[in-house]
C-alpha cells in the first residue's frame, strides 16, 4: 500500500499553521522525520493517521482520500493501517504486560493467542509478561508497546520520539527492534525524532524545519 | 478481552472508590429491604388475620391491644370476660350478629398459643383437618401446621402447657398432659402458629388446683370437667370466663356502627373496632418505616455521589484509557461501555452485599419475632417490589456515571493523547 500527502498543512488552535512537504511511502520501506521541537513532527504523524485534520491538501492511501471519514470509521480504519507508537508509551494501567499486547488483538483479531504468545517469547517479554505496567522500567514499556503495535499488524508504523527517554543501549534495543519487526510485517515506519542516534539506521530522512 | 473484564480489572486496580460504593449501596439496600419486607409482612399478616372480623368484646383496656392479642395473637389480653357478661351476644338470633366466636387465652406451649375455643372458631375461619380428629373431649388438642412442623408434634403426642401466652419455663403440671388429636391444614394465616383446645381445657387447666380438692389426679381430670364444644355449652356455664368474643355482624348499618360504643358507654366489657384500630397503628408503623426509607435514600445518595466523584476523580487515566483504546480500533462506545459496566458492577455487588446482610439480620432477628410476635421475615423472597428496586438501583448507578461518561465521549483523539 502507498501512504502519500499532497501539498498539505496544518492549522493550530492560534491559528498558526505549518505548511509539510509531500510525502510518499509504501509499505516495508522506512523513513526518518527530522527536526527541532516544536516543528510539527509529531502533528505531522497525527495528520497521517486522520488524529488531527488537515487544514489543506490530501493524505491519500492508495490514492483514497482518508480525512472525510466519520469519527467512527476513522478510529476503525486508523486501527487497520496505522500502528502508533509514543515517546512516553499509553496502556491500561489496570491489566498486565501481556494483556496490554492482548488488548491490540481484541479490536484487530488478526493475531492467535499462540502467535502473540511467541511474539512475546520473541521480544523477550516473557518474564515480565504477567506483571502490572506500574511495575517495569522504560525500557520494557517502550518494547511491550512495540508488541502491541505489531499485534495489530498495521500497514505502517508510526513512531514519536521512540528513544529521547532512552540511554544508548536501550536505544539502538528499541530502533533495531522497530526496524527489524517492521520489515518482518512488511509495514512501513515513520519514526519522528530529534535524536541523532538513530541517523545510521535510515537512509531516507525528511527534515522539517 | 471484553469490556467486562476490562472495567473488573479496573475496579480491582483503583479498590478505594468501588469498595466504599458498594458498601453504602449495600447498607442501604439492607434498610430499604428490611423495610420493604417488614412493611409488607406486616400488611399481610394483618390483612390475611383481619378473616371478617368486625368487633371484638373483651376486658376493658387498650382496644389496640386487645385486637393485638385477640386477632393477631401479638399481645398480651386485657383480662378476662365473664360469660354471664357476654352471654347476650353469644346467643344465636342475634338481631345484628351474625357469628359470634368465643376464645380463651392464657396458656402457651414453646411460645405457640393455645387457643381455648369452641366449635364457631373452626368453622368462621374454615380450618380443616389435615389428619387426627376433631376437638371432643378435654384435654385434646388440634395443632396448626406450622406448630406441628415447628415442634415436630405429631397424634399422639402430649405436652404439659406453659402458663402464660409465651413461653417463660411455667408449666400447667397440675391440670394433666395435653394430647395431640389433630393437625391442620396449611392456611398460610395466623391460624397455623396456634394450638386449639375446648374452652374447657382452657379452664381445666388453670383450675387443676380443683381436682386436688375432688381427689382427682392427671389424665382423668378431664372427666370431671365439663366439656364444651360449642356456643350453646358455654352459655350453660355463666359462671366462668373467656378472653374474648369476635364478632361478625349481619351488615353493615348506623345501629352496628353505634353497637360498639353502647357496649362501652353501658357495660362492663370493652368493644374495640379492628379496621380502626389497624389503622391507627398503620400510621404509628408508616412513621418509623418512612424514617427507615429516608435513611436508606439517604446513604443511597451518599453512594451515587461516591461513584460519580470516584469515576471524576479518575477521569484524567479514563482518558489515556479511552485514546489507547480508540487507537487500537476500539472505539469510542468501548471506553463507555466500560465505565457504565464499572458502575454496574458496583451496583451489583451493592445489592448482593445489601441482600447478604438483610439476609443476616432477618435470620438474627426471626426467633425473637416469632416469640413476641409469632412472625418470621422470608429470608429468600422475591417479589415485583424488589426487583424493581434493583433495577432502578442500577439504572441510577448508570445515571451516576453519565456525565463523566459523555465528557469522555466528546473529548476529540488529539486532545486526549496530549493529555498526560
Amino acid at each position: 500500500m502507498k501512504l502519500t500527502t499532497k501539498d498539505i498543512s496544518i492549522q493550530y488552535q492560534d491559528q498558526n499553521s505549518i505548511k509539510y512537504p509531500d510525502i510518499e511511502l509504501n509499505s516495508g520501506d522506512k523513513v526518518l522525520l527530522k527536526g527541532p521541537s516544536g516543528c510539527g513532527k509529531s502533528s505531522l504523524l497525527y495528520a497521517l493517521s486522520n488524529i488531527i485534520p488537515v487544514h489543506r491538501g490530501q493524505v491519500l492511501l492508495d490514492g483514497n482520500d482518508i480525512s472525510n471519514l466519520s469519527i467512527k470509521d476513522k478510529d476503525s480504519f486508523r486501527s487497520q493501517h496505522f500502528g502508533l507508537i509514543f515517546q512516553e508509551p499509553r496502556f491500561l494501567y489496570a491489566l498486565t504486560v501481556y494483556e496490554n499486547i492482548e488488548l491490540a488483538a481484541t479490536y484487530q483479531s488478526k493475531m492467535s493467542k499462540k502467535e502473540i504468545m511467541d511474539l512475546v517469547q520473541s521480544l523477550n517479554l516473557t518474564g515480565i509478561a504477567h506483571k502490572k505496567i506500574g511495575h517495569i522500567s522504560t525500557g520494557e514499556r517502550q518494547r511491550t508497546a512495540i508488541a502491541r503495535t505489531l499485534v495489530q499488524r498495521p500497514t505502517f508504523i508510526l513512531a514519536d520520539e521512540p528513544t529521547s527517554a532512552l540511554d544508548d543501549r536501550h536505544c539502538n534495543d528499541v530502533i533495531e527492534l522497530l526496524i527489524h519487526t517492521s520489515a518482518a510485517i512488511n509495514a512501513g515506519l515513520i519514526v519522528a525524532s530529534h535524536d541523532h542516534r538513530l541517523d545510521p539506521y535510515f537512509p531516507s530522512t525528511i527534515q522539517l524545519i | 478481552m471484553k469490556s467486562l473484564y476490562i472495567a473488573l480489572k479496573n475496579s480491582i486496580h483503583r479498590p478505594l472508590g468501588p469498595i466504599l460504593s458498594t458498601l453504602l449501596i449495600g447498607l442501604s439496600v439492607a434498610l430499604l429491604v428490611f423495610s420493604l419486607r417488614l412493611q409488607n409482612k406486616v400488611e399481610h399478616r394483618f390483612s390475611e388475620n383481619l378473616a371478617g372480623i368486625q368487633m371484638i368484646l373483651s376486658a376493658k383496656g387498650s382496644p389496640l391491644q386487645s385486637v393485638l392479642c385477640n386477632l393477631f395473637h401479638i399481645d398480651n389480653p386485657t383480662g378476662n370476660i365473664s360469660i354471664q357478661d357476654a352471654q347476650p351476644y353469644l346467643r344465636p338470633n342475634h338481631p345484628y350478629i351474625q357469628t359470634a366466636i368465643p376464645i380463651s387465652l392464657g396458656d402457651n406451649y414453646q411460645g405457640y398459643r393455645i387457643v381455648g375455643c369452641t366449635e364457631a372458631f373452626f368453622n368462621h375461619y374454615g380450618l380443616n383437618l389435615a389428619s387426627g380428629q376433631e376437638l371432643t373431649e378435654n384435654n385434646s388438642v388440634v395443632i396448626g401446621s406450622t406448630v406441628a412442623k415447628e415442634l415436630s408434634l405429631k397424634i399422639g403426642d402430649t405436652f404439659h402447657s406453659g402458663h402464660g401466652i409465651r413461653d417463660i419455663g411455667m408449666e400447667h403440671e397440675d391440670g394433666g398432659p395435653l394430647k395431640v388429636v389433630g393437625i391442620l391444614q396449611h392456611k398460610g394465616n395466623i391460624t397455623d402458629q396456634l394450638i386449639y383446645t375446648l374452652a374447657s381445657t382452657v379452664w381445666a387447666q388453670h383450675e387443676g388446683i380443683t381436682k386436688i380438692d375432688h381427689g382427682i389426679e392427671g389424665d382423668s381430670l378431664n372427666h370431671a370437667t365439663p366439656t364444651i364444644r360449642s356456643n350453646e355449652d358455654l352459655l350453660t356455664h355463666v359462671d366462668r370466663e373467656i378472653t374474648a368474643v369476635l364478632l361478625v355482624f349481619k351488615g353493615h348499618n348506623m345501629q352496628v356502627l353505634n353497637f360498639g360504643r353502647q357496649i362501652n358507654a353501658r357495660t362492663t366489657i370493652m368493644a374495640a373496632d379492628p379496621a380502626i384500630e389497624i389503622n391507627r397503628l398503620y400510621l404509628w408503623i408508616g412513621s418509623g418505616m418512612d424514617i427507615t426509607y429516608l435513611l436508606a435514600m439517604a446513604i443511597f445518595a451518599i453512594s451515587m455521589i461516591s461513584i460519580f466523584i470516584s469515576q471524576w476523580m479518575t477521569i484524567k487515566e479514563r482518558i489515556s484509557d479511552m485514546a489507547i483504546i480508540r487507537i487500537l480500533g476500539g472505539g469510542r462506545s468501548t471506553v463507555i461501555k466500560i465505565i457504565l459496566l464499572e458502575s454496574l458492577i458496583i451496583g451489583g455487588l451493592g445489592i448482593g452485599l445489601g441482600y447478604l446482610l438483610s439476609a443476616t439480620a432477618f435470620m438474627t432477628i426471626n426467633p425473637w419475632l416469632r416469640d413476641q410476635y409469632q412472625v418470621r421475615l422470608p429470608i429468600f423472597y422475591w417479589n415485583k417490589e424488589e426487583i424493581l428496586l434493583c433495577v432502578t438501583i442500577l439504572c441510577i448507578c448508570v445515571t451516576a456515571v453519565l456525565i463523566p461518561a459523555w465528557r469522555l465521549y466528546r473529548l476529540p483523539l488529539a486532545s486526549a493523547l496530549e493529555t498526560k
